[in-house]
């Protein structure tokens, strides 16, 4: 009698184990999914709020790059055509140019993309801000602003950059405007 | 009464019973499984309204882009009137003092820019000034505020 209790007692705990394994394995993949999910929504938003800085920034500097990067003097670096590329901890934290040991995990860069003179005083600017999050972090990124550059600009392989967010922006700047 | 305990205590065996771990398993389960469902639902929601938010900046910037074109064509077309050696009554004749356009940004929402149309003293212009350029609502929300009561 007591032999049997104790075989459905254990027949019934190794029942409960399984199904609990299993229940566990499922519900520890939803977490995972949704902390994933998490992190794509907090890097949209902060790429968001990145684009909408950029793109004021460059609206409101007349698209002039040497205006934009005293804006960010202390946190931005610059590519031979003088672009804009600001880099950003895991946290979103601007890095400065000071702050040494710091992981570069997100990059913006604001690239002028064109030109053009109207048929009256005015010009037409174009330009195009990218985030990007580092597949390999870079540390020390003003330490190795060449690395920074090439990755930001597409010289390196593509892998090592994810596009969050881009946007293309355009600027007409007439005589008036400027004033 | 002490021979009474003592029955008890041979026939009553203490231990886990069988059923409880059952029990424990199903109420666990059913935490995890709530849980779990309630961390999936908000993270997706956040998620459809920040794709929401993306796409709501990225066309009031796509607009933006819109009406700067839009006043390239302005500045073109009054530059041609101001070189055809119009006098500066005959250029706000065809001009008029004001000109007003929207840009539409999403269903109900448009970006309205108006411009005070000058007569400069040279070519090099300017030939307007931007007096207002700001987003207003077009349409009224459509919100559905309907309870669904079963009659």
């Amino acid at each position: 009698m007591n032999s049997s209790k104790s075989s459905l007692l254990l027949m019934e705990m190794l029942m409960t184990i399984m199904f609990f394994s299993v229940a566990g394995a499922v519900c520890l993949q939803i977490y995972v999914k949704a902390h994933i999910v998490d992190q794509k929504t907090t890097d949209g938003n902060n790429a968001d709020e990145w684009i909408q800085n950029l793109s004021e920034s460059y609206y409101g500097c007349d698209a002039d790059m040497d205006s934009i990067k005293k804006i960010y003097d202390d946190c931005s670096m610059t590519d031979d055509d003088n672009n804009v590329i600001l880099t950003f901890d895991s946290d979103w934290n601007l890095i400065k140019r000071n702050s040494s040991g710091k992981c570069a995990d997100y990059a913006a860069y604001l690239c002028s993309t064109g030109s053009e003179p109207s048929s009256s005083s005015g010009t037409m600017k174009t330009a195009k801000i990218f985030i990007f999050k580092l597949s390999d972090p870079v540390t020390d990124p003003f330490d190795s602003s060449d690395k920074m550059i090439s990755l930001v600009s597409g010289d390196e392989n593509e892998s090592s950059t994810q596009e969050i967010d881009s946007i293309e922006l355009k600027d007409y700047l007439n005589a008036g405007k400027a004033e | 009464m002490r021979t009474d305990r003592k029955e008890y205590n041979d026939n009553h065996e203490y231990g886990i019973n069988i059923g409880l771990s059952s029990l424990l398993l199903i109420f666990t389960v059913l935490c995890l499984v709530s849980f779990a469902t309630l961390s999936i639902a908000s993270a997706i929601a956040d998620k459809r309204l920040n794709d929401k938010v993306i796409s709501n900046t990225k066309a009031y910037y796509t607009a933006c882009g819109s009406a700067e074109d839009k006043l390239q064509d302005i500045d073109e077309t009054l530059y041609g009137y101001y070189s055809s050696g119009a006098s500066d009554k005959e250029y706000f004749d065809k001009t008029g003092k004001n000109i007003s356009f929207a840009i539409p940004v999403t269903d109900t929402q448009s970006l309205n820019i108006k411009l005070d149309i000058l007569y400069p003293d040279d070519s090099s212009g300017p030939f307007y000034r931007i007096i207002s350029w700001k987003t207003v609502n077009t349409g009224s929300l459509d919100l559905d505020t309907s309870l669904p009561v079963a009659k």
